[in-house]
């Protein structure tokens, strides 16, 4: 084993493992520690100095209103991307018994088809012409053609659409190794299926949930692709914003330290959410 | 105090037939085991009656009442589980409490309850610990507690005891049979060991790899007087020889094969045992007398060369190879601390039986 | 006694299917109409594959699927080869290394584009397929990094004792016992970080130019204008490509875990 550990810690494993360290460096950390330095820099002809002031001029209401309505969704979307997730997760986990295969390649699929694919698939519903308001207005429900296309609620539903195999996947997953057992077990002492569900299987899937939770919520959060092609420009999300900033504005400072606002905003929203989340999953005693 | 009977009882599984037409009834307040091999059907018996598993045809009865299709939750039958089914995230008291926290008991009844039943299990110094603190016994009686706590009708074990050391399954039978006694419910045992069934069980029944009861009775008749070859075989061992039966008058010899006549019981209860017909006879080892000297006083004797000796302690297990090439097992037991008669590898032998220690069986 | 069928029972089922095709109907919808020979509008005028010929012919799109499928390969090749590296010839000791690689997950992709960006122009590296490329590798190490990372902790360290004992050298051992045995790990997560790079809108928003453009970047400049039949078809054949994708994965990664249970 002495040989072996040598020649781990020889020289030429220090040329293939730093190619990649390299790499991780330069193209994520080299930029964040720009973008961050950037955020304090004013730059002038003869070089730059040290100020606060792009911090100030973000520090207002309407960006920090683009920010809340961001987290606003982001919460909104995970809350309800968990409440749906969570009964599918359990049946195709503990209910079913064949056809698990392809429940599973169902859920899997939606991974791997490109997002603007999905995105676009929602033109032939929303659109002025498109299916729902057709039927509606065949239906009689309504007489004019629902304003559906560029509008929060169209946001709303694509971000739900496009997000819920994320939550239903890590719930899956962990559900998957709970010992099938214990909910026999169960109810074996005279628990019912929705006892054992809230008191059994919840705290014992919490990781997953809380997982799947973030890993929505951030997505959600940073999403650029939906609000501008189905947001109508006019709301302005984090997304959207942070575009604007670079490409159109083209105000780097600014942009970024706009950026490392929101970011630091999301990792107080995550926190305050895993504190809840935890409540709410485990402090029921 | 309720019995349990499955009628007419038919179940697959994944495609296999494990019952067919099975019937069965434990009787009440007693301590039942099922004994058989693996893949018998005796799990898939204790899964139906707990309801697990719902029979594809037949019923299932708890005293009076069918409880065929009423779900798990409300038959008044709890399950020890073979891995113990512990709830992970419950400490010791929240596990046992977890049946009187559904029915919503008061605070302090429920905790008179557990604590009552965890001094009956001798955990009262564990009660609030976490699962992964306890040993394998330890948390084979918090199983065990959370089963009855709730005072069940019925107490089903599947195979409680596999996971536990020779020493600690010896002290936990004898505990769960005063449990039995105390309580009083009736307690429904699984397993495939015989040495397990035969200690607890007040009655047991025997499985086949069919699925099919071979023998119900106590285990002291089940163990004297099997029913079948494979009772007679799989309920500790036994020799096995088959030959055809003379019964003339006041004489009833069986003969066997290249070995000679020998003197059986007269078995009125058995239909089989008639003039001219094949049968088999079971003589135990324990009741096979090996020596190299003439004995008298005996019914019976077959001779052979000692091939084996394997000494085990509290006996020698000796393999006899008789006249016909047949190998018989004897057992002897080491009585004295110097055997007054020394058989050795190649000895020629004597092993002599008594007419009544024998058993006729018909397949 | 009959055995009893309670209504309650079809509950959770039917809202699982419930869910399932709300997943799905939008896509199916956007399928049929690709075969619809209406161009504006949405009603139903008769069968066709015109939109198809359309699309074979579409001498873009095969252009941006040439930069799209060059961009991916490179990223599995980039990543898997320098994934592979680092977690081959990292010590015992800087195991904790491997952690900063699981950030690229954990931040909004945005914000790395934008970084990418704002690094590109200052050096004033000129953007296209290579800073495309070099974005995707980024991403990609983040996922092939812990897939193969926990595959070669199943490796049992005694074949390379054995293997060792037996007269190979560290090179020979890796390319003969190790590699083998990460196979299904490094064809699983090559697959998904080519599906990735191929699906990347992001970075390859912020990071490609006028010349470098994508399949994603394509679609989205297409659509903003409104419907597009040929990007029905377009997607359809994307949704078929992306099922067969999903199926070799799936098999895969069921031997991955077989060979554990």
């Amino acid at each position: 084993m002495n040989k072996v550990r040598k020649i781990f810690s020889s020289q030429h494993s220090f040329f293939i493992t730093t190619p990649a360290i390299i790499w991780q460096s330069l193209f994520l950390w080299v930029p964040l520690l720009f973008l961050f330095v950037a955020s304090f820099l004013h730059i002038q002809e003869h070089g730059a100095r040290f100020t606060l002031t792009h911090y100030l001029h973000i520090f207002n209401w309407e960006h920090i209103i683009v920010v809340m309505r961001s987290l606003g969704l982001a919460f909104f979307n995970a809350s309800v991307c968990l409440i749906i997730a969570y009964p599918v997760a359990y049946f195709l986990a503990c209910n079913l018994k064949r056809g698990k295969n392809i429940a599973l390649f169902f859920l899997t699929l939606p991974f791997w088809i490109n997002f603007l694919v999905h995105v676009y698939s929602w033109f032939f519903l929303l659109e002025h012409n498109g299916l729902i308001n057709r039927l509606l207005m065949q239906l009689g429900v309504i007489k004019q053609p629902l304003h559906l296309m560029n509008s929060l609620a169209a946001v709303m539903i694509v971000m739900f659409h496009g997000y819920l195999p994320f939550m239903i996947l890590p719930l899956y997953t962990i559900l998957q190794k709970l010992d099938k057992r214990l909910i026999e077990a169960s109810l074996d002492l005279g628990a019912t299926r929705s006892y054992t569900f809230f008191n059994l299987v919840l705290p014992l899937s919490y990781s997953g949930a809380l997982s799947g939770f973030f890993l929505v919520f951030v997505l959600t959060f940073g999403e650029f692709v939906i609000p501008s092609l189905l947001g109508g420009g006019k709301t302005l999300f984090v997304g959207t914003l942070i575009s604007e900033y670079f490409l159109a504005i083209r105000n780097t400072a600014q942009g970024a330290a706009f950026t490392f606002l929101s970011a630091g905003m999301l990792i107080m929203a995550l926190f305050g959410s895993y504190l809840l989340l935890t409540r709410l999953i485990k402090g029921k005693k | 105090m309720k019995e349990i009977s499955l009628k007419n009882v038919k179940k697959s599984y994944h495609g296999e037939l494990i019952l067919e037409d099975f019937n069965l009834t434990i009787p009440a307040g007693k301590f039942f085991a099922l004994l058989g091999p693996s893949g018998s059907g005796k799990t898939t018996i204790l899964r139906l009656i707990a309801g697990f598993e719902t029979v594809d045809k037949g019923s299932i009865y708890l005293g009076n009442q069918e409880i065929t299709y009423t779900p798990i939750n409300q038959r008044r039958i709890n399950t020890v589980f073979q891995n113990y089914a512990l709830f992970p995230h419950l400490n010791v008291f929240d596990n046992v409490a977890y049946s009187l926290n559904i029915r919503r008991l008061p605070k302090d009844v429920i905790e008179e309850k557990v604590i009552k039943i965890l001094k009956t299990v001798h955990l009262e110094k564990h009660i609030y610990k976490n699962i992964q603190q306890l040993s394998g016994g330890q948390q084979q009686r918090v199983a065990l507690a959370r089963a009855i706590v709730n005072e069940p009708e019925v107490l089903l074990l599947d195979e409680p005891l596999a996971a536990l050391d020779v020493k600690l399954r010896e002290r936990m039978l004898v505990e769960l049979i005063d449990l039995q006694e105390q309580l009083g419910t009736t307690f429904v045992y699984v397993t495939h060991d015989q040495l397990e069934a035969l200690t607890v069980a007040d009655r047991m029944a025997i499985m086949n790899y069919d699925g099919e009861i071979e023998q119900i009775a106590s285990p002291k008749e089940i163990y004297e007087y099997p029913a079948t070859s494979f009772v007679a075989n799989f309920v500790g061992s036994t020799n096995i020889f088959k030959g055809s039966i003379v019964a003339e008058g006041a004489t009833h010899l069986i003969v066997l094969k290249d070995l000679g006549s020998f003197i059986i019981m007269e078995e009125p209860n058995k239909p089989f045992v008639y003039n001219g017909n094949t049968v088999l006879l079971s003589v135990r080892p324990e009741k096979l007398l090996i020596t190299k000297k003439k004995t008298e006083g005996f019914s019976n004797c077959l001779e052979g060369q000692v091939i084996d000796i394997i000494y085990h302690g509290q006996s020698t297990l000796y393999n006899i190879r008789l006249d016909n090439t047949q190998i018989v097992q004897v057992f002897d037991q080491n009585d004295q601390h110097v055997p007054q008669e020394i058989i050795a590898y190649d000895d020629r032998v004597q092993l002599y039986w008594q007419k009544e220690n024998a058993v006729l069986l018909e397949k | 006694m009959m055995k009893p069928l309670h209504y309650k029972r079809f509950f959770l089922p039917l809202f699982v299917a419930a869910v399932y095709s709300f997943l799905y109907v939008p896509m199916l919808i956007m399928l049929i109409f690709s075969f619809n020979k209406a161009t504006l509008g949405y009603a139903w005028q008769g069968f066709t594959l015109d939109w198809y010929k359309q699309l074979l012919q579409s001498i873009e799109i095969w252009t941006v699927f040439k930069n799209s499928l060059i961009v991916a390969t490179a990223a599995v090749a980039l990543s898997l080869t320098l994934g592979v590296a680092l977690i081959w010839g990292l010590n015992r000791r800087h195991q904790h290394i491997l952690s900063l690689f699981y950030a690229t997950i954990m931040i909004p992709e945005i914000v790395i584009s934008v970084g990418l960006l704002t690094v590109f122009v200052f050096f004033q590296v000129p953007l296209g397929l290579v800073t495309l490329i070099a974005g995707h590798t980024l991403l990609g190490l983040g996922f092939v990094i812990p897939i193969v990372h926990i595959r070669f902790n199943e490796l049992d360290r005694r074949l390379i004792e054995a293997s060792l004992d037996l007269g190979a050298s560290m090179g020979q051992t890796f390319f003969k016992v190790v590699l083998p045995f990460l196979l299904p790990a490094l064809i699983a997560s090559g697959l998904l970080v080519f599906i990735i790079s191929l699906d990347d809108f992001l970075i390859s928003f912020f990071c490609s130019s006028a010349t470098s453009q994508t399949l994603s970047l394509y679609i989205y400049s297409t659509i903003r204008a409104g419907v597009s039949p040929v990007i029905n078809a377009l997607s359809a054949v994307m949704l078929f490509s992306s099922s067969i994708l999903v199926l070799i994965f799936l098999s895969l990664s069921s031997r991955l875990t077989q060979e554990n249970s």
